[in-house]
């Protein structure tokens, strides 16, 4: 086991689902997730983040598959391990948090066999009665009564499903935990509840955190680092407070405009036009049929990423590339998509 | 509740019936009796069946309802002087054996044979096994019950042609148990291989849509063993639907059953409704009819417990 400070390493990660038609759903994405950070992941739904969640967990649909790049998860070349040993690393090494806590408790048996049979699995020796003890201080720790490990899920309110789902998440000290909009489900206030919850337990036990949602102003409240992620690619990736005054790229400055702030009195501007096809994606930047900041150059050529600040605020655009880049002439009948609105 | 007024409507349907039919079932049935049977025997049914012409409807209907409580069905034309009561009670095991048996064992094969075809969606298993099956259930059972009684039985010799024991008197003594399951074997071989395939596809259809949800992708991620995610996860919320389609058909189960019983002249409910209706019997017809209405309400009860166990969202209800 390696100290790095890096836990998760992924490289030019690109995920397709094979169709017809086929979909590439994740492309060239290079990120990483540091020892005991919260990095959020941002972007409009459908652009891929459950997809790379996919690939991060093995457990892509049957016919998505990892089609290039690589992750490195504490040192180990997470895709070249068989089944058996991913099976071993789940829910020890990550685990995971879903959009819907109702769907994703199994409806007929307790909350607490669902806790204990992740235990059970990954530490067979364990006393039965020990695994429901630990159990119920699960329970005790997300501020769930411990009795309701004899409830089932409908017994619960959303809130509370949520927060066992969370005991559970953490009930074999993953080193990971990753959350696909764990609280999109959730009214205003419990969502806040659980942000304060996530944010209280992650800074007691400094797991790391991946945290997935639409909503960047929850982000610009709870994350360390947050990456954008538009059409399939990471098109910028900072910390919080580079995003939130530094933001860079024009679909990211979008993204933190269209929601009002109750201290700016910011209205909603949002981003005109909708996502790109994921089957045909644009040509060049895929962004640049809805960018207000076009060049010629980004109807032909896909930008690069480009490190601003040298210590990781990464922006995958033309307005900050090489000059040489930047400055090229769309080759003759090859620029077809940039003369049309957005 | 539900399962009273089930009860009370089986009863009074089966006392409005008779009174529905064309001419009075009293007189048909004296026409009968003429020189066969002592008049006084013949009194006796009527004030016991509650079909004294010179009672009102409602009291005949109160006759009728203190003579059921008191397990007083009357007494049978065929098998005088035995009553309805005791022909049913020796044909009522011999369905249960054969019925309840054969049924159970196709729910359970059949079930278990649904999840194994969608857990290995593609594979071998789930190629062949629908298909056979659905060919298997498409058979006419009457068609099929024959051709398996006449080649197996008749021609090669293999299974008994009829009854459901060797000699006159059958027994659930221990030791007569081979010979018992030896009767059962070809009738129950008839159901089991017609009715598997219902059980087969829906079950491997629970299956593939369970599988989709988004429980089964948290066990995934959990770690959990295969056969873990297998059962506890998919199976259990799959067989749910199985069983409340289970709870539906015990109506068809048991009417499919009776002609079982007819074709293998086993001695069940379903071979005594024969004699009834062939001999005019309307005593022990009645008497046949409200014991299987009976059954088939206290199966479907069975049932509902049995879901209620399994699922805890109807338990707090
Ligand atoms: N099983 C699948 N087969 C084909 N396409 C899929 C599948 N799952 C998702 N997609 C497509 O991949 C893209 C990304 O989806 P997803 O990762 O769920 O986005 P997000 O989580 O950001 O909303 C979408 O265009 C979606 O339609
Ligand atoms: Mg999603």
């Amino acid at each position: 086991m390696s100290h790095s400070s890096v836990l998760l390493q992924m490289e030019n990660l690109s995920v397709t689902y094979f169709g017809p038609p086929d979909v590439v759903a994740v492309h060239g994405v290079t990120l990483d997730v540091k020892r005991g950070e919260i990095l959020g992941l941002a972007g409009e739904s459908g652009c891929g983040k459950t997809t790379l969640i996919g690939a991060l967990t093995r457990l892509l649909p049957d016919n998505g598959e990892v089609t290039h790049g690589r992750i490195e998860f504490d040192g180990v070349d997470w895709l070249g391990l068989n089944e058996r040993e991913v099976d071993q690393w789940r829910w020890t090494r990550v685990s995971l948090v879903s959009q819907s806590a109702m769907n994703s408790l199994n409806p007929v048996i307790s909350i607490g066999e669902q806790i204990t049979d992740a235990i059970f699995a990954h530490e067979p020796r364990t006393p039965k009665a020990d695994g429901w003890d630990r159990a119920r201080s699960l329970l005790r720790m997300v501020e769930v009564d411990p009795s309701h490990v004899h409830s089932y899920a409908h017994e619960l309110s959303g809130g509370m499903r949520q927060r066992a789902m969370i005991a559970m998440a953490l009930a074999l000290k993953p080193d990971l935990v990753i959350m696909d909009e764990p609280t999109t489900a959730l009214d205003v206030v419990v969502q806040a509840q659980i942000i304060h919850e996530i944010r209280s337990l992650q800074e007691r036990l400094r797991f790391s955190v991946i945290f997935v949602t639409h909503d960047m102003s929850l982000l610009l409240s709870i994350a360390d680092r947050i990456a954008i992620m538009y059409a399939g690619e990471v098109v910028e990736v900072g910390t919080r407070s580079i995003l939130n005054h530094e933001a860079s790229h024009p679909y990211t400055r979008g993204l933190i405009q269209s929601f009002p702030s109750v201290f700016h009195q910011r209205t909603r501007a949002g981003i005109p036009g909708a996502p790109p096809s994921m089957v045909n994606p644009p040509s060049g930047c895929r962004f640049h049929g809805r960018c207000e900041e076009r060049m010629a150059v980004c109807s032909v050529y896909a930008p690069e990423d480009r490190d601003l600040d040298g210590i990781g605020h990464r922006v995958r655009c033309h307005l900050f590339g090489d000059s040489g880049i930047t400055d090229r002439q769309p080759l003759a009948g090859r620029g077809e998509g940039s003369g049309k609105s957005c | 509740m539900f399962y009273g007024v089930a009860l009370w409507a089986a009863l009074t349907l089966n006392f409005i019936l008779p009174r529905l039919m064309p001419g009075n079932p009293a007189e048909i049935l004296l026409a009968r009796f003429k020189g066969r049977v002592n008049p006084k025997a013949i009194d006796a049914f009527m004030v016991a069946f509650g079909l004294n012409q010179h009672h009102t409807l409602i009291q005949q209907y109160g006759a009728y309802l203190v003579q059921l409580m008191h397990g007083n069905l009357g007494i049978s034309i065929t098998y005088y002087p035995e009553p309805v009561i005791q022909v049913l009670g020796q044909a009522l095991p011999w369905t249960l054996l054969l019925i309840a048996m054969a049924t159970i064992i196709s729910f359970l094969i059949g079930t278990l044979a649904g999840i194994v075809a969608a857990w290995h969606r593609g594979g071998v298993f789930d190629s062949v096994a629908p298909g056979i099956f659905t060919f298997t259930s498409s058979f006419p059972y009457f068609w099929f019950a024959l051709i398996m009684l006449y080649f197996l039985a008749y021609k090669a010799g293999w299974f008994p042609i009829g009854s459901a024991y060797a000699g006159n008197h059958g027994s659930f003594a221990l030791s007569n148990w081979p010979d018992l399951l030896y009767h059962t074997a070809l009738p129950g071989f008839t159901i089991v291989v017609t009715s598997i395939g219902g059980w087969l596809l829906s079950m491997r259809n629970n299956m593939i849509t369970t599988m989709g949800q988004d429980y089964i992708h948290m066990a995934r991620a959990k770690g959990l063993a295969r056969r873990r995610i297998m059962y506890q996860y998919a199976a259990r919320n799959a067989i749910l639907p199985n069983m409340t389609g289970f709870a539906l058909s015990i109506g068809f189960i048991v009417s499919g059953a009776l002609l079982t019983e007819i074709v293998f002249s086993y001695p069940g409910l379903g071979y005594t409704l024969l004699q009834a209706v062939q001999n005019e019997d309307y005593p022990l017809l009645q008497g046949t009819l409200l014991l299987i209405a009976v059954a088939v309400l206290l199966a479907n009860f069975l049932v509902d417990l049995l879901y209620v166990r399994l699922d805890p969202r109807v338990r707090n209800q």
